[in-house]
């Protein structure tokens, strides 16, 4: 499913359609009278069709196209478009990476951001949806896709546009698009990274996206370390499920790396005491952070257990009462422990804690299956006579009413 | 979950209608399984005239900005193409859509659909119908949804929906004309939406999860969601017992590969600090009884309550008749 142009007129009417946008954009009546004398007036047939296109080409510079509305701009662009597929006879000879036309689109980007009260001026969405249009003109296994969408990238990066807008409709299925389109794995690499680097406020779907893509792609020492920046400094607490086979294995390679060697200790629940001096901003957010995990990693140590007091954790962890009660509302607010606290009596009953696993740790990963296999095996007994029991309170109320 | 396409959609692009919003963000198509199932019965008459183009109007909700649609219902559309030209029943299309008004006055024209092999120059007619004039999608932009489900041979396939916005080509694009333009060319690029077949209620998914399961059986399938025996929730202790039995198998051979320690990870989280009394049948048993006992109580303490306030309206209206 692609997109599909439809155009109900002449092709010389979508020529004189076009002289007119630009000439009234130009405020002149130039462009209109000088592509009519391309054609034949009896037979409406093109009699230069080089001559043609390069007057097209040249009148559809940026600075042109600049002084079109936001709302004339797509559309105007859509018929440039229509126009030039007829002209050079295909539409991915539009879109190469020589391609004029979206050098000219990308130059149109506004380098500031506009005011509410500017609603003429061209908006970086609006660019953004003719390179979305352009995207699905072109077929899925076609190179031109990947020049595409780093051009997409490329306007993200530097218009003023959300991430948002892309996480989902890009993100999601970019590998796939890369990888049908037949790009190298440097460059699926390249802009996968590239991608990531767009998230400044490191949201848990983009560490959902590093996570299928790490399963599939090894990491350089570059691309681990980026990973680790990215993880320490989003919001998400719990990062260990970032840690696949790929990940485990890259962390083995390059243990020698601080990055590494932080990530691994954040991983297991140790306290971290020193970040590289790419992240001494951040600091205390990341030992905040790692508290919040050896907290956790502490109740699992001690799951038997369910109640705690607050003098039962130890004092490396919290220094005060106070202290704890802030850490365990963080932790409960990041998902990773939940349960319920009693101030007056200074305990916390414990309800659930998220289990740390590693790819790699295998010991532990065996001791993970036979608890879930153990507690499989309790829940179906359990279900074996769940309707036993229903019968049976049922018959006993029928009889309790019958009396 | 989003499903794997071949197309991107970042925002909405620019439509020729009035009440465009000029915020943009993306579009999303939502259908009714009630509403996919007509549709597929309206287009699937298309088999019988395969030059013969089979339309109808689809119709629901929108929201303001025009980004959201929800498909609720759909009917057909008398048309008949000849040649160049396509002529479609206006007179039926006004008729049922003000009929359909009067039991959903808050529902709209939405758009169109077909079950077209191909998107051609009457199709941007067709579309053009749906997003001009009173009755239509007008002032908001149309959307035209394709059940495609025959092959270039006409061979039946598995019906595939694709929903479209018609993107608009030259003046068209423009607000407000300028002087001397003359916007009339019905030219459309249409461009790819995302679209979701939902269930609406309980017993629309019920109904579904029956279709589904029943996919094979030749008996006929029959859903009732009053049942009152107990087969259902033994069927469905069945049906969980199956899963667990079926975990089970496959964690006795799980490897360390990537997906299963996802699954571990994703088991360990969920189950390991389950409530301690599902595993212990006694207290099960015995909270279960609590719960019924109070079910019961309230059941008494409504009656006797609801017996108190007949008693005082019975007194009342006797002390007035006394009165007179």
């Amino acid at each position: 499913m692609t997109s599909v142009i439809v155009v109900d007129s002449e092709f010389k009417e979508c020529i004189n359609e076009y002289g007119q946008i630009i000439d009234s954009a130009n405020e002149k009546k130039i462009l209109g009278e000088e592509l009519n004398k391309f054609f034949d007036e009896k037979t409406n047939e093109i009699q230069d069709k080089e001559g043609l296109k390069k007057l097209i080409y040249t009148s559809s510079s940026a600075p042109v196209l600049s002084k079109l509305s936001d709302k004339e701009f797509e559309s105007t662009f859509n018929l440039l478009i229509y126009i030039l597929s007829e002209l050079e006879g295909s539409l991915l000879s539009l879109f190469n990476e020589k391609s004029t036309l979206v050098e000219s689109l990308v130059q149109c980007i506004p380098t500031e951001e506009p005011s509410l009260r500017d609603r003429k001026c061209i908006k970086a969405t609006t660019i953004l949806s003719v390179l979305n249009t352009i995207f699905n003109f072109l077929p899925e296994t076609s190179k031109e896709r990947v020049f595409i969408l780093s051009t997409i990238l490329k306007v993200v990066e530097q218009s003023y546009t959300s991430f948002e807008l892309i996480q989902t409709s890009v993100g999601t299925q970019l590998v796939r698009w890369l990888e049908n389109a037949g790009a190298s794995v440097e460059s699926i690499k390249q802009l996968f990274w590239k991608f990531i680097s767009l998230d400044d406020q490191k949201r848990r779907e983009t560490l959902d996206l590093i996570k299928s893509f790490t399963a599939k792609y090894s990491l350089t020492l570059e691309e681990l370390q980026q990973l680790i920046k990215f993880a320490l400094l989003s919001s998400t607490v719990d990062i260990s499920f970032l840690v696949n086979n790929n990940v485990a294995k890259a962390l083995q390679s390059f243990s020698n790396d601080e990055y590494a060697q932080l990530f691994q200790k954040y991983i297991k629940g140790e306290l971290a005491t020193s970040v590289p001096s790419d992240l001494k901003e951040s600091q205390e957010f990341i030992y905040q952070k790692s508290r919040i995990v050896a907290l956790a990693q502490f109740f699992v140590a001690n799951e038997g257990k369910g109640i705690f007091k607050y003098s039962d954790i130890p004092s490396s962890l919290v220094s005060s009462s106070a202290d704890f009660e802030l850490i365990l509302i963080n932790s409960i607010k990041s998902g990773v422990i939940e349960g319920r606290l009693n101030q007056v009596e200074e305990v916390f009953a414990l309800s659930r804690v998220n289990r740390f696993i590693l790819a790699g740790d295998d010991e532990s990963i065996n001791k993970n299956w036979a608890s879930v296999r153990q507690s499989l095996t309790e829940w179906k007994g359990a279900l074996e006579n769940i309707e036993e029991i229903v019968n049976a309170t049922r018959e006993n109320i029928v009889n309790s009413n019958s009396d | 979950m989003v499903s794997e396409t071949s197309f991107m959609h970042i925002v909405r692009p620019n439509v020729a209608s009035p009440a465009n919003s000029s915020i943009a963000s993306p579009c999303k198509v939502k259908i009714h399984a009630s509403a996919s199932f007509q549709i597929l019965e309206i287009v699937s008459k298309q088999i019988l005239t395969p030059d013969k183009r089979v339309i109808g109007t689809l119709l629901g909700y929108r929201s303001d900005d025009g980004t959201e649609y929800e498909v609720r219902d759909v009917f057909m559309v008398p048309s008949s193409e000849t040649g160049d030209s396509i002529a479609i029943d206006d007179h039926a299309h006004k008729t049922l859509f003000q009929l359909y008004k009067k039991a959903h006055p808050k529902e709209h024209v939405l758009g169109w659909f077909d079950g077209s092999k191909t998107i051609n120059a009457d199709t941007a007619l067709i579309h053009d119908f749906f997003s001009k004039g009173s009755d239509r999608a007008f002032p908001y932009p149309a959307i035209y949804l394709n059940a495609k489900y025959l092959t270039e041979n006409n061979e039946v396939t598995t019906p595939e929906i694709s929903t479209y916005v018609g993107a608009a080509v030259g003046k068209s694009g423009a607000t407000s004309g300028k002087v001397g333009w003359n916007v009339s060319s019905s030219s459309y690029i249409f461009s790819p939406v995302p679209n979701e077949v939902m269930s609406g209620t309980a017993s629309e998914k019920l109904a579904l999860n029956a279709l589904t399961d029943s996919q094979y059986s030749e008996s006929p399938v029959t859903v009732s969601a009053t049942a009152t025996d107990l087969s259902f929730l033994s069927s469905q202790i069945k049906s969980v017992t199956k899963t667990i039995d079926n975990l089970l198998y496959y964690i006795n051979n799980a490897s360390s590969s990537d997906s299963d320690i996802d699954l571990l990870r994703l088991l360990s989280n969920n189950l390991l600090d389950r409530p301690q009394y599902l595993t212990d049948l006694k207290e099960l048993e015995s909270h279960f009884r609590v719960h019924n006992q109070d079910v019961v109580m309230i059941e008494y303490l409504t009656k006797a309550v609801k017996e108190q306030i007949e008693l005082i309206a019975r007194l009342t209206a006797s002390s007035e008749a006394d009165r007179k």
